[in-house]
């Protein structure tokens, strides 16, 4: 099985996206990223955490302690205002560079 | 944004460091748990799903790691630790950090402190509007071969400032200001007080602004305008009127020497950085004529003492304005000048902007010795850490092969370095404030209307980023000549840890620039206190002992007692109750004071009746009374002395008048002035040559001829001095003289209190602190160079240890070993005095003018100094040498 691993700055872009939705624990972030992404982008599950860690320490988002719905107590992350501007700074840059990266896929194939 | 928070969020979480440590790792578990669960629901036994989930979620260790990394509180948190171990390391190694931090301590507290006083005195641009194109216009008169810079000038005039004003084309503006001494009412008693008349241009021309109300107006500077005005400075306003608001519009009242008492009202109180022109004068008047002569063009262009500034167009150059200045003066003297103003140009006729402050070459020299002990401290420092390198390099190969990298070693030994410079800073700031302190006493005597010198907070920044660089080549360099060319032999034991040749090699070039600047501080030294021995060693030509002085400043008086009978019976007066103190023996007059340095009088042209007009300078002529001679115990060599009945006509000039204008007759019966008077008016005759008296300075000695004019004390004399001798203790006689003069009239105020010996000591001042300094300066360089040589050479026998043990075993006789330890100390010495004699008679020639009676290439004193250094070196490596004896020469064999 191959195993496709998250290109550099997207694993952030993508946290960020889940949490727009709202408030999640880690946990809860690898499980939509397993289901959204279907398995395709595999993620070594652990390096969520020095990801959130960074990103707590840039003011992107911000973490508080709760319970989780199996009643576990768990560490929630939110986006503050900041990762909010980040969030759709980066999509746009994602689109751009994505969008470039298809046309010259394009070109290639031509 | 981004930057901040992270900033902020590091120093957060270095206080909460354990709780996140704790939660990272909670969180870690519980998704290990939920992974482990739902593989165990997938229907794995417990043991393998918690196998499945640690895979799933990666190293978890690795992880915790990058958390960390990512917290930002790792770079302060080594920092500590680094700081920690350089303590450490620098605990261990007390003796060598003590003379490092010490040796540092000293050159930045003394550099600090005369970099300070030399900016705050010489190099400060003047806080006043664009000073820049502010220049002080000096008539000079160096051409009288005077040596004293005091004396080859002359400030300027009215009359200058006039013509000035309204024919130049160069200047923006010029402003005439000069200090007046008066008695002032400050809350109801009268003090002396120093005071500043200025032209009315004065404060716009500086751009200075008032504090509070204003400066003149033009009518208000009218000299005939019957209305006083006065401007108080900041301080004074503060000081003597506790920053009263409603100061202004009340009245002062102040005596001075035209008017009697008048009172002045307060039209403003200036801001303070006015004060730089005069820190002591506590208030402005408006300008006016004191002398009817300041009004007369044709003779006072160079008669009164008055700062004139001028304030150039800004693309007019110094030369340019100094030109136009010289023909203006020329021409005033070929068509405008009297016969006295005609001489004043011929003495004064040179002009020149900005004369040097009076003590730059004391401050230039003294910064230049502490530059010098500080470029003796560095090459210390840089040796000893050289020697440190080489001992901790099996440390540092240990470090390189359990892989530390090359940047974390350099970082440690930066932090280590930088440790100690800062600690060394601390204490240098500390010293150089305790010593900027006691310059400002000194200061306070040698210059008292000049502002107490600060610390510059631009030097101690500037110290700091020096110390700075200097922990970066101190902590980096000697590391980098290690790792380039030291090597480790394959015997694992530290001594074994050989330094490389290019460190002996810079080590050695240390030692030799050392012992070459300690040695010509050292040439200094002598030299300044070879001369200062001089100085005190010189004869004054009178007795000092018991004698007792005191300056009377008529001058605030003078307006109560304006007729001359008046005038002479209170000194008579004054005369009788003096020499009614008990124990008085003596009583006399002079007009100059002794040795209070205030009278500095310029040359003085004399012509001898019947002879043609002599065109050498006379230094000083002095109006004393007929018992003077008598109280101060100069013998009469040749005629005779005063007596009472040549009043005002009798001269009596001393041996040095004699040598110098009549080598080859005898002057007595001569009859001089200075001026070819009139037919028919008597002029002095010289009646009698007394020994020389140096009455004006031990230093003066052959400066100026002295005459002695019997004159009685005139209305127009400001201030005389009064000589007692008496068998009584100064102190009581002081204080008989000062309530004697009170009773006579309270006014009357005595300055310049004190016993001759006093002034003869306060003379000295200047050259007794700048022996005392360069002396302390040489004696820290001396220092430095003897532990210099010292550990370098105590390294030197630690890594020879197992050849000397070798030679000894093999025969070498003690005594060839102690020479061969000697002889590595004494060679470097040599090498270093020979570098050092030649820099010495390089650098000593910019000493001379500091010197008396002493020659720049006196052999005694390089004798002298050879021989204090060859003592040093052998101080320095005897002690290694007698360590080297005691190796033995078994161990050093079983060791091989």
């Amino acid at each position: 099985m191959t195993k496709h691993l998250f290109p550099q700055g997207a694993l952030e872009l993508v946290i960020l996206r889940i949490l727009n939705a709202g408030p999640e624990h880690g946990w809860g972030i690898a499980q939509k990223i397993h289901l959204v992404s279907k398995d395709v982008l595999k993620v070594e599950e652990g390096s969520l955490y020095p990801a959130l860690s960074r990103m707590v320490q840039k003011g992107w988002i911000k973490s508080e302690w709760g319970t989780s719905e199996n009643n576990r107590r768990a560490k929630f992350y939110e986006l503050t205002d900041l990762g909010q501007k980040r969030l759709s700074e980066e999509q746009q840059n994602w689109n751009a560079m994505t969008a470039a990266i298809a046309a010259i896929l394009e070109m290639e194939n031509n | 944004m981004e930057f901040f928070n992270r900033i902020k969020n590091s120093i957060l979480n270095l206080f909460q460091k354990k709780v996140l440590e704790e939660e990272t790792k909670e969180e870690m578990r519980l998704h290990i748990e939920h992974l482990q669960e739902r593989y165990q629901s997938q229907g794995m036994s417990k043991s393998e799903a918690r196998k499945a989930a640690l895979r799933d979620f990666g190293n978890a260790e690795k992880l915790k790691e990058d958390c960390r990394d990512s917290w930002g509180t790792r770079v302060i948190s080594d920092l500590i630790r680094d700081v920690r171990y350089s303590f450490r390391s620098l605990r261990k190694n007390k003796g060598v950090s003590g003379v490092v931090i010490l040796t540092l301590a000293v050159c930045i507290g003394v550099n600090a402190t005369f970099l300070s006083a030399l900016y705050s005195l010489v190099l400060k641009p003047l806080p006043v509007k664009e000073p820049e194109n502010l220049v002080q216009l000096f008539n000079s008169g160096n051409r009288s071969g005077s040596r004293t810079t005091s004396d080859g000038y002359s400030h300027s005039s009215w009359n200058q400032y006039n013509e000035f004003k309204e024919r130049s084309d160069l200047f923006d503006g010029c402003a005439l200001r000069y200090a007046v001494t008066e008695l002032m009412t400050v809350n109801g008693s009268i003090r002396r007080t120093r005071g500043q008349k200025v032209s009315g241009d004065f404060f716009n021309l500086m751009g200075a602004r008032p504090l509070l109300g204003r400066f003149f107006s033009p009518d208000e500077c009218n000299p005939t305008n019957p209305e006083k005005v006065i401007v108080l400075t900041q301080t004074a306003w503060e000081n003597h009127y506790s920053a009263n608001p409603k100061i202004l519009g009340t009245q002062i009242r102040i005596d001075d020497f035209t008017d009697g008492g008048v009172h002045y009202t307060v039209i403003g109180v200036a801001e303070r950085t006015i004060e730089v022109f005069d820190a002591k004068a506590l208030y402005f008047t408006p300008f006016r004529f004191f002398n009817r002569d300041i009004g007369n063009p044709a003779k006072a262009r160079y008669l009164f003492n008055m700062d004139l500034w001028i304030r150039l167009k800004p693309d007019v150059s110094r030369e340019t304005a100094l030109d136009q200045i010289r023909s203006m003066d020329r021409r005033w003297y070929e068509e405008i000048a009297d016969e006295e103003g005609r001489r004043g140009y011929e003495r004064y006729g040179l002009h020149e902007f900005d004369k040097p402050h009076s003590l730059e070459r004391y401050l230039y020299l003294l910064e230049a010795g502490s530059l010098l002990l500080l470029l003796v401290g560095c090459f210390n420092v840089m040796n000893l850490n050289l020697n440190r390198v080489s001992q901790k390099g099996y440390e540092l190969f240990i470090r390189s092969a359990l892989g530390a990298s090359k940047q974390t070693t350099r970082r440690l030994w930066f932090v280590e370095s930088f440790s100690l410079i800062a600690i060394a800073l601390g204490l240098g700031i500390l010293l150089a404030m305790v010593s900027v302190e006691v310059l400002n006493h000194y200061l306070n005597t040698l210059s008292p209307s000049t502002i107490p010198i600060n610390l510059d907070k631009r030097i101690v920044a500037g110290s700091l980023i020096f110390t700075l660089l200097l922990a970066a080549v101190m902590g980096l360099l000697p590391l980098q000549i290690f790792w380039r060319t030291g090597s480790i032999q394959r015997d694992d034991r530290v001594q074994r840890t050989v330094s490389s040749k290019l460190s002996q090699r810079l080590s050695s070039g240390m030692i030799i620039g050392q012992v070459a600047v300690a040695f010509t501080m050292l040439i200094c030294a002598v030299m300044l206190f070879r001369s200062f021995q001089k100085v005190m060693a010189v004869d004054p030509g009178f007795s000092s002992k018991q004698v007792v002085q005191g300056r009377l400043d008529w001058s605030a008086i003078g307006p109560f007692y304006k007729k001359r009978s008046e005038a002479s019976d209170l000194k008579q007066r004054i005369h009788s109750t003096m020499k009614d103190i008990p124990g008085v023996e003596n009583v006399a007059f002079i007009m100059s004071g002794m040795f209070s340095g205030d009278l500095r009088r310029g040359p003085i042209a004399f012509f001898v009746r019947g002879e043609p007009p002599n065109e050498s300078f006379l230094r000083h002529g002095n109006a004393v009374s007929p018992e003077f001679f008598t109280t101060m115990n100069i013998p009469i060599i040749e005629g005779r002395n005063f007596n009472a009945g040549d009043t005002g006509r009798a001269v009596i000039v001393d041996e040095l008048f004699v040598s110098r204008f009549f080598p080859d007759r005898s002057p007595i019966g001569l009859e001089i002035s200075n001026q070819i008077l009139p037919d028919g008016e008597p002029w002095p005759r010289i009646v009698g040559v007394s020994r020389r008296a140096n009455i004006r300075g031990l230093e003066e000695r052959d400066d100026g001829a002295i005459i002695y004019i019997n004159r009685p004390v005139n209305v127009g004399d400001w201030e005389y001095t009064i000589l007692l001798r008496s068998s009584r203790s100064a102190t009581g006689v002081i204080r008989d003289m000062q309530s004697a003069l009170s009773e006579i009239d309270p006014r009357l105020a005595l300055v310049y209190v004190g016993t001759l010996d006093e002034a003869i000591d306060e003379m000295l001042v200047g050259r007794r602190s700048i022996t005392l300094l360069m002396g302390v300066f040489s004696l820290l360089t001396l220092l430095l160079s003897l532990l210099g040589i010292y550990a370098v050479i105590a390294y030197d026998v630690s890594l020879r240890r197992r050849e000397i043990g070798i030679r000894s075993a093999i025969g070498a006789s003690k005594s060839t070993i102690f020479k061969m330890v000697l002889n590595q100390g004494l060679s470097k010495t040599v090498v270093g005095l020979t570098v050092g004699i030649l820099v010495s008679l390089y650098l000593s020639r910019f000493l001379e003018q500091q010197l008396f009676d002493i020659s720049t290439i006196d052999p005694g004193i390089y004798f002298v100094a050879l021989i204090v250094f060859i003592s040093v070196a052998l101080i320095a490596s005897f002690l290694p040498a007698q360590r080297a004896l005691r190796f033995d020469p078994i161990e050093a064999l079983r060791a091989e």
